[in-house]
């Protein structure tokens, strides 16, 4: 429940004016308008030229959108038809073939464009589930996520922790992750298969 | 979009692949630049909850898609846009150098052409409710005016 009231409860606040509540939404979408430019190759000019004009529409559509929870179905809309007219207008400008072969092979988009945006709003859960572990579980947590792995006893040194103090420690702040509120509803099966295509 | 997930089940993720998803969250977010998140959040000064809002009904480069995308027909760069309200209707041609209007019922007023910048353009209708927007404004711009009733009213963003 905490998700989506919070999304709602955001959606709210802004549209009454709540200048804090429009940072936070950004902030939470950003990632996924992001994700979507980079989908149709953007550069960083035509990245910030679309999420200009998606905030911007999202800014007039706030007043008139009477259910909160339609705000991410609805920014996902507006961002795939951004991210169009850009790509449609790189192919005016550059008269080449690159983005009239990219609408093609983009076929399916609207599929796309669903999976990223579960996939961001999951990863915007992970992050703010995260953000509420104790502070051992996120030092630990962090430093086994890096992209490069520390051994066992590398991460003991730092932490000051025993080598076999680890993994159960590892298992209980995982656990604590899952049961976070925050990420209810989102890890189910096919989550981490959905990841594997775009993970650029 | 509305395949919605079907209800998961959070044990189903075993705890290399949470952690290897927790991985990439935090770098998802490492990888979007600040500034590109500070520009969205700076777009909330556009609120504008005054006047009525003439809505695109509208837009060539959209209405009757997908044969129109993959048409190779550079000659005819020309977009057409329709945004009505209530009172007024305005009739819009992208031509290669100039925005042309038309207010419908024509009536003589000035359209203010807001842009983000904030250095709008003002230009007035003749009688036929026509005017001339030269040169097409760089960024996104709205129009506004207010009719001869006194109603203000505001185009959705335009983006050419």
């Amino acid at each position: 429940m905490a998700e989506d009231s919070t999304l709602a409860d955001l959606v709210v606040r802004a549209q009454k004016g709540d200048q804090d509540a429009w940072g936070r939404l950004v902030e939470r979408y950003a990632p996924f308008v992001w994700a979507i430019c980079n989908r149709y190759r953007l550069n960083l000019q035509d990245r910030d030229d679309v999420a200009q004009m998606v905030w911007l529409r999202t800014v007039e559509k706030l007043g008139s959108l009477q259910q909160p929870e339609a705000f991410a179905g609805w920014l996902a809309t507006v961002t795939q038809r951004e991210c169009l007219h850009a790509s449609r207008a790189v192919r005016r400008r550059e008269s080449n073939e690159h983005a009239l072969d990219l609408e093609r092979e983009m076929g399916d988009e609207s599929v796309m464009i669903g999976q990223e945006l579960e996939r961001c709003e999951r990863r915007a859960a992970l992050r703010a589930a995260f953000a509420q572990l104790p502070p051992h579980c996120r030092q630990l947590l962090l430093l086994l996520a890096q992209e490069q792995q520390l051994s066992y006893r590398e991460i003991a040194e730092r932490l000051c922790l025993s080598i076999g103090g680890i993994g159960p420690t590892r298992g209980r702040c995982l656990a604590r992750l899952r049961r976070s509120p925050h990420l209810k509803g989102f890890l189910g099966p096919a989550a981490g298969s959905a990841g594997g295509g775009g993970d650029v | 979009m509305s395949d919605r997930m079907p209800e998961p089940m959070p044990e189903q993720w075993r705890d290399d692949e949470l952690l290897a998803e927790l991985a990439m969250a935090l770098r998802d977010a490492d990888e979007v630049p600040p500034e590109f998140v500070e520009l969205g959040k700076a777009m909330f000064a556009w609120r504008d909850i005054d006047g009525e809002l003439a809505a695109l009904m509208y837009d060539s480069e959209y209405d009757g898609d997908r044969a129109g995308a993959l048409r190779r027909d550079e000659s005819a760069p020309l977009r057409a846009l329709t945004f009505s309200s209530a009172e007024l209707t305005f009739e819009l041609e992208i031509i290669p150098d100039a925005v042309l209007g038309q207010v419908v019922p024509c009536q003589v007023l000035n359209v203010h052409v807001r842009v983000l910048s904030g250095e709008d353009v003002v230009v007035t209708t003749d009688d036929v409710g026509c005017f001339t927007i030269r040169p097409i404004p760089a960024g996104p711009f709205s129009l506004h005016c207010r009719t001869e009733t006194g109603t203000r009213i505001a185009t959705n963003w335009i983006n050419i």
